[in-house]
């Protein structure tokens, strides 16, 4: 199970001015405060820097490696930001993770040579140029197409995330459905392969969307999801966590669960 | 010396610079088929004033305002003009037919769209070879990167050897249609501005005049006579320009509206420190839009010559220019019976529909008679003899009054019609005697007794309907400046108001508005109009001396500018790409790139300044950081662009005098 | 017994397809007019919806199953109307910008658009400025709306303004915006006529620019 916190992102509100006026402090505390709860990666995502993505990419990665060596989640369109934040999170030796590549012509073109020099985790967007699939086959379509061109270019299938592209429930009964269906598929086909998603996209349109985004990692946990982009200060989310990992068999003696307990992590 | 040739008039007047007064100034009439003529004898006219024999041998620059493009472009004149357009095709009309298009152009963000195929080019052009005087080539979207329009430009110059224009140095609009139109426009009217340059310059020659010749452009500054044989489409719609120059130096006022009454129409513009505020569509002329700066200048139908008419018992303002039943009268003194008989019989007898009873046609010109109806040949042999009031000629003709067809024989300026204007009603008040008073008088009667008024409250009336109609354009003028377009009395919600506010209502309350600069009023009945006006709109009324003749003035105390704006935005590739009226260009960082744009746009811009004639320049770059906020949910401010305005300002170059600049920033 | 257009339109704002449906062949058995089928049963019933849903009493699918349930009543009234009786109110085309694929707001603005008597044309996601361009002189609509969810993409949006206008294609024209990120300022910064916050007020934005 791969947990990465979501919480450095320059387009949330509290984050915005501290990356703006380079509050080292707060990214920091912030960055160590999820490796604390149990965050295993910790995403660093600036993209509404529009005009200088590449340099704050790299200051915050910078940063943060100051406060901690843990490996980070690079998440950018753009192989600029990329290229930029992987050779300034050289120094902590760590195998680092890229969100994202996809199908695209231009994307995977852009970003498969960063993925083959630092050989990172990989974060695979399940879209290409034909857009973002429909059904269940179409995600086959280009889960199929990128693997096999990933593992041609000398990606290992441990390094590939799967992202099966989340969308909300609201506009289409089966939303949840399809993103089931394609990880039996995946687990069936590729068994190597990992898998991870976000979770808000599930609960856009509907009330209560906590509980909705809560019940969907449940789920698909229990078809084979080992990968979540979340935030690991939601204490009943990272309870959910905890709880399916034990009740998965994920989770030897219980000991994660009760530690967790332990220390307070989880309601 | 200051001259300007209108469309009545060619007016000139000689400024003392140092002491800032109009010390001479003459009016001739405007010689429409050979323009110089009439600059020949407004000269006469300057001279035969006994001025003192220095004065025109000390003449250190001379301005010209002139219609000579307007017209020409108007009435389809000029050289055989070939358009080369690069990447994309036109819908619409295009002032020429010599058109080819060839593979190129580029994309919004600048990038090429299509490779320049310069095989197509070469063949485009030897295709046009001999067949036309100039070429003027349009890429598209050229304004975010002109290399194709300059590399095809290099190309014709070694295959033609005839001038070349390009569409992005004439504006840095937006709009392929308008900038390829003002483009062919531009290389259209080359000789004809060569023409006129040349014979001002003998005429010029005789009085022992050697001054360096200027022409005003649209937006009211001067270029030099090389930059106007290059640019001559800059000198469209210049007269309106002129005249708002010549309104802030004859007043000192730097802030005002500028009220020009005419006959036909009233122009109101606005003045903001010190210049003409400027349209941003672009001028446009006979029908064609271009791209082309001008001051922006509201024109309402209603003037002097308006009509004053009634139906279903309202009273009505123009927008048909009539000539004035004074004016009428006082050339053709046997329509006073006519009217008179209108008054005593006619009246009585027949309703006029379609027109007004008091009217009177007047035959201006012989028409090419196998183009005519039987009917309107008949109604030409009738006022061949003389003009006639309606009834006449529905009397001469076996016709009904109001069947008489006599419409299609005005719009084509074969025949003019007399009708009751304002200017009669000054006549009927008083305040005006030049023309017939006796005619005007008839025909007021004759209107009032339609609205059933006595003569003096039809005359008030009308009159001070007038002035409100005066001071609505005004405001209405002023709201669209602020980008308000409907018309103020049709929106539901604000005609009460405005209503109010003219006067024409109090019921239930009273409204007011206050202009918070003067009006300054230039044309002919001004000082009967505009004190009441300005007394509606609660400002200041400032009517200078020699307003008559403001145009040629404000060509005389022109100055020199030149403007221009570099747009520099994020690439999609990271970094930041320059958008500048010469190139595009890629930067990494922000501020190089705005470093770049300034240096290299003062330098452009003191060339290009120096060109049209200046000295003592001021160069002013601004930069402007663009950012707008995004939504509440996100609090975020998203970088747009930065623009550099670059600007120069400098005064005209004398006699015997050498160049210079400076710069401020 | 009268027919009740009011049973219709709390069939339509409960989604109830089925019922639609039937109400709708009954309508039509006891001969009313096919235009006010629409107009007095069908629309009324789909205002309320947009309402609701803007004040957050009404949920996405709740929108959609409305929706699928008018034009389940509708596809039954149609081959009854006479041709020109329905007054087609306006023309609108939407799509996502370049290099933006959400569509999800964009296709509930659409419906939201459409169940208010307009043509919708969804030209789809990802739209270089060059396919507005060619949209616009196709459909020669009187509106046209773009979504950015993404602050990356919002510059797109003024790109394809300024396409239009190169084009001379924007003085006959409405251009509304929409989208997380979008802001007023920013329509007014890039020369767009309108911005709507959601998918309920874009409707009002739509009646408002075409009676502009």
């Amino acid at each position: 199970m791969l947990i990465v916190g979501e919480l450095i992102n320059s387009s949330r509100k509290a984050i915005k001015p501290a990356v703006q006026e380079k509050d080292a402090k707060l990214i920091q505390d912030l960055a160590l405060k999820q490796i604390e709860v149990g965050a295993d990666y910790v995403d660093v995502n600036c993209g509404t820097q529009v005009f200088n993505e590449v340099e704050t990419m790299q200051w915050l990665v910078e940063t943060i490696q100051q406060a901690c060596d843990a490996p980070l989640c690079i998440d950018s369109p753009s192989e600029k930001a990329l290229a930029a934040g992987l050779a300034a999170a050289k120094g902590n030796g760590k195998q680092q993770m890229i969100n994202s590549i996809t199908a695209e012509s231009e994307r995977y073109n852009n970003i498969i040579s960063l993925a083959q020099e630092y050989k990172p985790k990989l974060v695979a967007l399940c879209m290409d140029d034909a857009g973002m699939p429909e059904t269940t086959d179409d995600r086959i379509r280009v889960i199929d197409k990128l693997i096999n061109n990933l593992t041609k270019d000398g990606i290992k299938e441990e390094q590939i995330y799967l992202d099966p592209l989340v969308k909300p429930v609201s506009t289409g009964d089966e939303a949840g459905l399809e993103v089931m269906d394609t990880l039996r598929y995946i687990r069936r086909s590729y068994p190597g392969v990992h898998t991870i998603c976000g979770l808000s996209n599930i609960s856009f349109g509907l009330p209560n969307r906590k509980v909705l985004n809560r019940v969907f990692l449940i789920q698909t946990m229990t078809a084979g999801m080992d990968g979540y982009i979340l935030d690991p200060l939601d204490k009943e989310m990272m309870g959910a966590v905890y709880a399916s990992r034990a009740l998965l068999g994920q989770d030897e003696y219980c000991v994660n669960y009760l530690g967790a307990h332990r220390k307070g992590l989880y309601k | 010396m200051g001259i300007d040739t209108g469309g009545t008039y060619t007016d000139g007047v000689l400024v003392d610079l140092s002491s800032q007064l109009v010390v001479a100034k003459s009016k001739a009439r405007t010689t429409h088929e050979n323009l110089t003529v009439g600059i020949k004898n407004c000269l006469e006219i300057l001279k035969s004033q006994s001025l003192p024999e220095e004065l025109f041998s000390n003449i250190k620059l001379v301005a010209l305002s002139t219609t000579l493009a307007t017209n020409a472009i108007v009435e389809g004149k000029g050289g055989e003009v070939g358009l080369l357009l690069l990447g994309h095709g036109l819908e619409g009309p295009i002032p020429t037919s010599h058109v080819m298009e060839a593979p190129g152009g580029h994309d919004i963000k600048g990038r090429e769209k299509q490779e320049l195929n310069l095989q197509e080019v070469r063949r485009a052009l030897l295709a046009m070879k001999g067949k036309i005087d100039a070429l003027a080539v349009s890429g598209y979207l050229s304004v975010r990167n002109p290399v194709h329009e300059l590399m095809v430009r290099d190309e014709a110059q070694k295959i033609l050897n005839i001038p070349v224009v390009c569409a992005h140095q004439l504006t840095t609009a937006l709009g392929f249609y308008e900038r390829s139109v003002t483009a062919v426009l531009n290389a259209r009217l080359l000789p004809t501005i060569a023409e006129l340059l040349e014979s001002v310059r003998k005429v010029l020659n005789i009085y022992g005049i050697e001054a360096p010749l200027m022409v005003v452009k649209g937006d009211g500054s001067l270029m030099s006579e090389s930059v106007t044989r290059e640019k001559p489409i800059e000198t469209i719609l210049s007269g309106p320009a002129a005249s708002i120059i010549g309104a802030t130096f004859l007043t000192g006022r730097k802030d005002a509206v500028v009220v020009d009454i005419g006959g036909t129409t009233t122009d109101v513009a606005s003045l903001e420190a010190g210049k003409p505020m400027l349209n941003p569509e672009g001028a446009a002329v006979g029908g064609l839009l271009t791209r082309v700066n001008a001051a922006r200048i509201s024109t309402f139908g209603v003037g002097g010559d308006s009509e004053l008419w009634v139906e279903k018992g309202e009273l009505k303002i123009g927008p048909q220019r009539v000539w004035p039943l004074s004016v009428g009268v006082n050339l053709y003194p046997h329509l006073l019976d006519e009217l008179e008989h209108v008054w005593t019989t006619d009246r009585k007898t027949k309703e006029v529909s379609g027109g007004q009873p008091c009217d009177c046609y007047i035959l201006l010109r012989q028409p090419d008679m196998d183009n005519l109806s039987p009917m309107e040949k008949q109604l030409i042999e009738i006022l061949r003899i003389a003009p006639h009031n309606i009834f006449k000629i529905a009397a001469f003709s076996g016709k009904d009054v109001s069947m008489l067809g006599l419409k299609s024989l005005v719009d084509r300026e074969i025949v003019a019609r007399a009708s009751l204007t304002p200017t009669d009603l000054l006549h009927v008040r008083g305040d005006y005697s030049q023309w017939d008073c006796r005619g005007a008088e008839v025909g007021a009667r004759i209107q009032a007794w339609r609205l059933k008024r006595d003569l003096d409250q039809f005359t008030n009336q009308a009159l001070k309907a007038v002035e409100r109609r005066i001071a609505g354009v005004i405001l209405q003028s002023l709201l669209n400046d602020i980008g308000y377009r409907t018309d103020i009395l049709k929106e539901p919600l604000l005609k009460p108001f405005v209503e109010r506010v003219l006067g024409i209502s109090t019921e239930q309350f009273q409204c007011m508005v206050k202009l918070d600069k003067p009006i300054i009023a230039i044309g002919a009945p001004v000082e009967n109009f505009m004190p009441q006006v300005a007394e509606l709109l609660n400002t200041e009324l400032i009517i200078p001396e020699h307003a008559e003749v403001a145009n040629a003035v404000g060509a005389a105390t022109g100055q020199v500018m030149e403007q221009f704006d570099i747009l520099i935005r994020p690439s999609p590739e990271g970094g930041f790409i320059i958008h500048a009226p010469w190139e595009r260009k890629d930067f990494l960082e922000l501020a190089d790139a705005v470093d770049y744009a300034a240096s290299e746009g003062e330098k452009y811009i003191l060339h290009s300044a120096q060109r049209a004639g200046a000295v003592e320049v001021n160069v002013t770059v601004t930069r402007e950081d663009v950012y707008s906020n995004t939504s509440q949910r996100w609090e975020e401010e998203l970088f747009i662009e930065t623009r550099i305005e670059v600007m120069a300002v400098g005064r005209p170059q004398w006699q015997d005098e050498k160049q210079g600049g400076q710069k401020v920033c | 017994m009268m027919f009740s257009f009011e049973e219709v339109q709390s069939a339509v704002m409960a989604g109830e397809m089925d019922k639609v449906v039937e109400l709708t062949r009954k309508a039509i058995e006891e001969k009313l007019q096919p235009v006010s089928i629409i107009n007095e049963g069908y629309i009324p019933a789909m205002n309320v919806v947009g309402k609701r849903f803007k004040n957050g009493e009404m949920f996405v699918p709740e929108v959609l199953m409305a929706a699928r349930s008018m034009n389940a009543g509708m596809e039954l009234v149609k081959p009854l109307l006479v041709e020109g009786e329905v007054q087609v109110k306006g023309t609108i085309l939407l799509g996502t910008v370049k290099g933006d694929l959400h569509d999800i707001g964009k296709n509930l603005v659409g419906m939201m658009i459409e169940s208010g008597g307009y043509v919708v044309i969804d030209l789809g996601t990802d739209l270089e400025p060059e396919k507005f361009v060619e949209a616009v002189k196709e459909y020669k609509p009187e509106i046209v709306g773009m979504s950015a969810l993404l602050t990356t993409t919002m510059l797109a949006m003024k790109e394809t303004i300024e396409v239009l206008k190169e084009e001379g294609l924007r003085d006959g024209l409405k251009i509304m915006i929409g989208g997380a990120p979008v802001s007023k300022e920013f329509a007014d910064e890039i020369d767009a006529d309108g911005y709507a916050p959601d998918a309920a007020s874009a409707t009002e934005l739509v009646e408002k620019l075409i009676n502009a």
